[in-house]
């Protein structure tokens, strides 16, 4: 089965900036897929259309679901977003009740409702923040609440715009084995190429608003004049592994 | 006013800031409706209402600067209504008339403007009490247990976060603005501080837009999650606060009978 099936989406923003064209993209159950490309190619925007905040024209389908205004709202119970700004994401002064928010407008009941926003700090390595001012934190804590807030209702697929931006190496590092570790069908945004090669099977390059190419991710990441052409560079870590196995050949 | 002004110590140090937050909600509202319940022409009762808040304000460890500039704040405006209500009493003994325009100023008049802006001095004062000892979010939680309508909790959340919010956005613009250097002439800044204003409007008004999909995105359906938590309210808390709100009480009682 198709987790996210998106076919010749095309979309404007009402200023008439257009925004996606003719995007299509699959994602299988349980699959990791990257988008990455450079400012403005419109990551942000296509996730936005993937639980129904945006609708533009053409297809988008969730677990064989048209996604229409109808089924959007039983949709996005399966579809967790991790929004770039936490700021924009953290609506609440407090964090215990941002993390609950989504559980308890799901009217899930209190003692269940605790367990859960405990158990999704912890996941985020912020154990016993619940009491804590939003306003308080650093920007990487709220990052981090941000992803509380969307592991807590526990969908069936993560939309992550950016997850690692602002967060140290060790939490990033962290966050990486975090998310490797949870089962879910996970679209990730990100110019973290280094993260999106640890993470993603696959990736799909856009840029202004087209998807450029398509492919595994050990073939895509390392095409460097690609890369280079889309204001991307390949990632130290694949040139290391290039450079290595480019002296074992000669050698 | 600065922002850490929203939160001052007393929030945490003062005696009160331990109290359970339906307790202050309480007396605040008994001793504001006990100060409007004076009647109007014996102002001098307030002085009792006044004795009451200053007993409260005094081992609060409120600062005196904190409420005067929230009193002051209100000031004006208060000014402007009494100074206008001397001369609407019609009739009563006439005092002094403004030569040319003939209005005429009477005792009573003058008497219920004093009340008046008495009245809304000391509600303020209260309430300024009441934030200045509260942490933010136990007024919230201390209103969700007194079932205020859900509506008027979350907002009140979500208007106190994105203050923090815009207020950080306002000064980041500002230091931006300095690093770049001053400008020229009086017209210029003007020029700029008008630019400024425009674009961090426009900027709250795009934000409060992605807030909105946030809000969709995890499952708002336009119903307001409640949280009802119950917690036995303390025997001191109660106490303490029965104390305040019969005090209060027996002033207003006293001088109706009176
Ligand atoms: N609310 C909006 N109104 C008008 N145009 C917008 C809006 N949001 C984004 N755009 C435009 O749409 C295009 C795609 O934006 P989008 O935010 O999806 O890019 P992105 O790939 O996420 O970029 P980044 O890497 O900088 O986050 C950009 O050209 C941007 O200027
Ligand atoms: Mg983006």
């Amino acid at each position: 089965m198709k987790a996210i099936e998106i076919e010749n989406l095309s979309f404007d923003y009402p200023d008439g900036r257009p925004a996606l064209r003719n995007v299509s993209l699959q994602i299988a159950h349980g699959e990791a897929v990257g988008i990455i490309g450079p400012n403005g190619a419109g990551k942000s925007t296509l996730l936005l259309h993937c639980n129904g905040l945006l609708s533009g024209q053409g297809i988008v389908k969730v677990f064989d679901e048209l996604l229409t205004p109808k089924t959007a709202q039983q949709i996005r119970r399966r579809v967790g977003l991790v929004f770039q700004d936490p700021d924009d994401q953290l609506f609440m002064p407090r964090v215990f009740d941002d993390v609950a928010f989504g559980l308890l407008c799901q009217q899930k009941p209190m003692d269940l409702v605790e367990e859960r926003v405990a158990q999704a700090l912890a996941q985020v390595g912020l154990e016993g923040f619940e009491s804590r001012l939003t306003h308080h934190l650093s920007i990487g804590e709220k990052k981090r609440v941000a992803i509380a807030t969307v592991l807590a209702l526990d969908c069936d697929i993560l939309l992550l715009d950016e997850p690692t931006a602002s967060l140290d190496p060790r939490m990033r590092r962290h966050f990486i084995e975090l998310l490797k570790t949870l089962p879910q069908t996970k679209l990730i945004a990100a110019h973290d190429l280094e993260m999106v090669a640890c993470l993603c099977s696959r990736v799909c390059l856009l840029d202004e608003g087209r998807v450029v190419i398509c492919g595994r991710t050990d073939e895509l990441l390392t095409q460097r004049e690609l890369l280079e052409r889309h204001g991307l560079e390949v990632p130290a870590s694949l040139t290391l592994q290039m450079t290595e196995g480019a002296d074992l050949s000669i050698a | 006013m600065h922002l850490s002004d929203l939160e001052p110590d007393s929030q945490t140090t003062s005696p009160f800031a331990s109290m359970d937050a339906r307790v202050k909600i309480v007396c605040a509202v008994v001793v504001i409706v006990g100060a409007i319940a004076v009647p109007q022409y014996k102002p001098v009762w307030l002085f009792g209402i006044a004795g009451l808040l200053i007993a409260l304000t005094l081992p609060s460890k409120v600062t005196l600067r904190y409420i005067a500039v929230r009193l002051l704040i209100a000031g004006p405006l208060i000014v402007v209504i009494a100074a206008s209500l001397p001369f609407l009493h019609g009739a009563g003994t006439p005092l002094f008339t403004v030569p040319g325009l003939g209005w005429t100023a009477t005792a009573e008049g003058l008497r219920t403007a004093i009340s008046i802006a008495g009245k809304s001095l000391l509600c303020i004062w209260i309430a300024v009490l009441l934030a200045g000892t509260t942490d933010f979010t136990h007024l919230l939680d201390g209103l969700s247990q007194l079932r205020a309508p859900s509506l008027v909790v979350i907002l009140m959340a979500m208007i106190y976060r994105y203050l923090f919010v815009i207020g950080d956005e306002t000064l980041r613009t500002l230091r931006a603005r300095k690093s770049r250097g001053q400008p020229t002439s009086r017209g210029h800044s003007l020029k700029v501080a008008v630019a400024m204003a425009g674009s961090l409007m426009l900027r709250c008004f795009e934000r409060s837009e992605r807030i909105a999909n946030a809000m969709v995105a995890r499952g708002f359906d336009g119903t307001l999650p409640v949280i009802h938590q119950h917690h036995r309210v303390r025997w001191q808390d109660l106490a303490g606060g029965l104390a305040v709100c019969l005090t209060a009480i027996c002033i207003t009682a006293v001088s109706r009978l009176r």
